[in-house]
């Protein structure tokens, strides 16, 4: 294979890349905290966290899920599937997720002296009005800002390498 | 006058021919039929072709028949008796909004005739996501819209999406228990390696929990009409020619 077969390699590479980035991008920004009626909680004791924060004005929902914090436990009659202790509740009878917000998006929490990892999951109003039903998909909420950066970071990286096969590519052409 | 050997035949067996049209059939345990009116997008037309490489309307169909079997337990039986080509809006401000474009391009109302039949509920499918979810039902005009779901690690889920909002229109609740084995289960369950991924327990049963089952075998008259099956039932003798189920409905 010489170089310019190479290259064009790379590009078709390159393009199938681009194309399944510019997915995750558009998926990782389009929903925003206030847009979900509905919240899940799911509290699961950790060791230890240097940038935890201090849970010092709990809601009644985020001490539930404290409450009955536990591991992920396998699935009866769906291999590969794992179920978690959630708690959920209407957006507007927890406050606990503007607290988060409020610390940098940071979902580790010490409470009473133990420390959680907190997992949130957005969705909306499974039945709205008395005869309306609404099947919610699900939408992970407590990543989100994390799943951003490193779209962000992915999206930075791509271009620079397109940058550099751009230069390759440029540098194949015999001078006019 | 003196018959042939045949023509002493022939009349003797269109005899045991007869007789056996006229005996009472034993199948007549009957049925609730609900004649349901299907609709379809622009994009399931092109998701059943290139996906699935089948038409739209065989699609719908298909799906339909699927999930109506597993409400023959309740003795409710599903019949698509029309299908009508929807022009949904590709920016759709919410999941009402389409549910109520779907419902007026097609011109449904519960009862309505079309071709002769009273249509009873109102099914939609859409190619195009459906914002927040995955499908949604009204239980009081008896529409439910079903979006195709397709989610890695689970597959086509599009038929339990349909399961769960027609169990819905017969009055079946929502459910979030952890573990719960339902198709009305919307409790989430975590998808390990490879898929990484979150799912409705819905999407991963076609199973009925107790409660459920017993709330859609009380509503099972909440649509159509009790059909007799055309076995004869109480020692009638019927001859139900096609398309005379309509004289039934009451």
């Amino acid at each position: 294979m010489n170089r310019t077969q190479a290259l064009k390699v790379l590009a078709v590479c390159l393009a199938v890349a681009t194309v399944v980035l510019a997915y995750y991008t558009v998926q990782t920004s389009v929903y925003a905290y206030s847009e979900f009626e509905m919240i899940s909680y799911w509290a699961e004791e950790i060791d230890y966290s240097a940038v935890a924060w201090n849970l010092t004005e709990p809601d009644p929902i985020i001490l539930e899920a404290i409450s009955i914090a536990g591991p992920a436990v396998p699935s009866e009659g769906h291999p590969n599937c794992w179920l978690m202790p959630f708690v959920e509740a209407h957006r507007n009878e927890t406050n606990f997720i503007d607290q988060v917000h409020e610390h940098g998006d940071i979902w580790e929490i010490a409470y009473n002296g133990t420390y959680y990892y907190i997992t949130c999951l957005g969705s909306c109003d499974p039945h709205p009005s008395p005869d309306l039903w609404i099947f919610p998909e699900i939408y992970v909420i407590n990543d989100r800002r994390e799943a951003q950066t490193r779209v962000g970071a992915a999206d930075i990286s791509l271009g620079a390498v397109w940058v550099v096969w751009a230069i390759g590519w440029r540098k194949l052409k015999p001078e006019p | 006058m003196k018959l042939s050997r045949a023509g002493k035949i022939t009349p003797l067996l269109l005899l045991v021919f007869f007789a056996f049209l006229a005996t009472p059939l034993p199948v007549s345990a009957g049925s609730w039929r609900v004649h349901v009116l299907v609709a379809y997008d622009e994009e399931w037309q092109s998701i059943a072709n290139r996906v699935y490489a089948y038409p739209p309307r065989e699609l719908a169909s298909l799906l339909l028949y699927v999930v109506a079997s597993r409400f023959w337990t309740f003795n409710i039986e599903f019949y698509p008796m029309g299908y009508v080509f929807w022009d949904s809006n590709d920016n759709p401000t919410g999941p009402y909004a389409m549910l109520n474009e779907a419902m007026e391009e097609a011109g449904f109302e519960s009862g309505m005739m079309l071709g002769g039949y009273v249509m009873h509920i109102f099914v939609a499918f859409t190619g195009q996501d459906i914002p927040l979810c995955y499908g949604l039902a009204n239980s009081t005009l008896g529409i439910v819209l079903v979006e195709h779901t397709y989610p890695s690690g689970v597959g086509q889920a599009t038929d339990n999406v349909l399961q769960h909002e027609l169990s819905h229109l017969y009055d079946a609740d929502d459910e979030s228990e952890s573990g719960l084995d339902c198709v009305m289960n919307y409790y989430p369950q975590w998808i390990g390696f490879p898929y990484f991924k979150w799912v409705r327990t819905a999407l991963i049963t076609e199973n009925w929990c107790a409660g459920c089952s017993a709330t859609i075998m009380n509503h099972a008259d909440n649509w159509g009409y009790w059909d007799t099956g055309g076995g004869g039932g109480n020692g009638r003798i019927q001859f139900i020619a096609w398309g005379d189920e309509r004289v039934n409905e009451s």
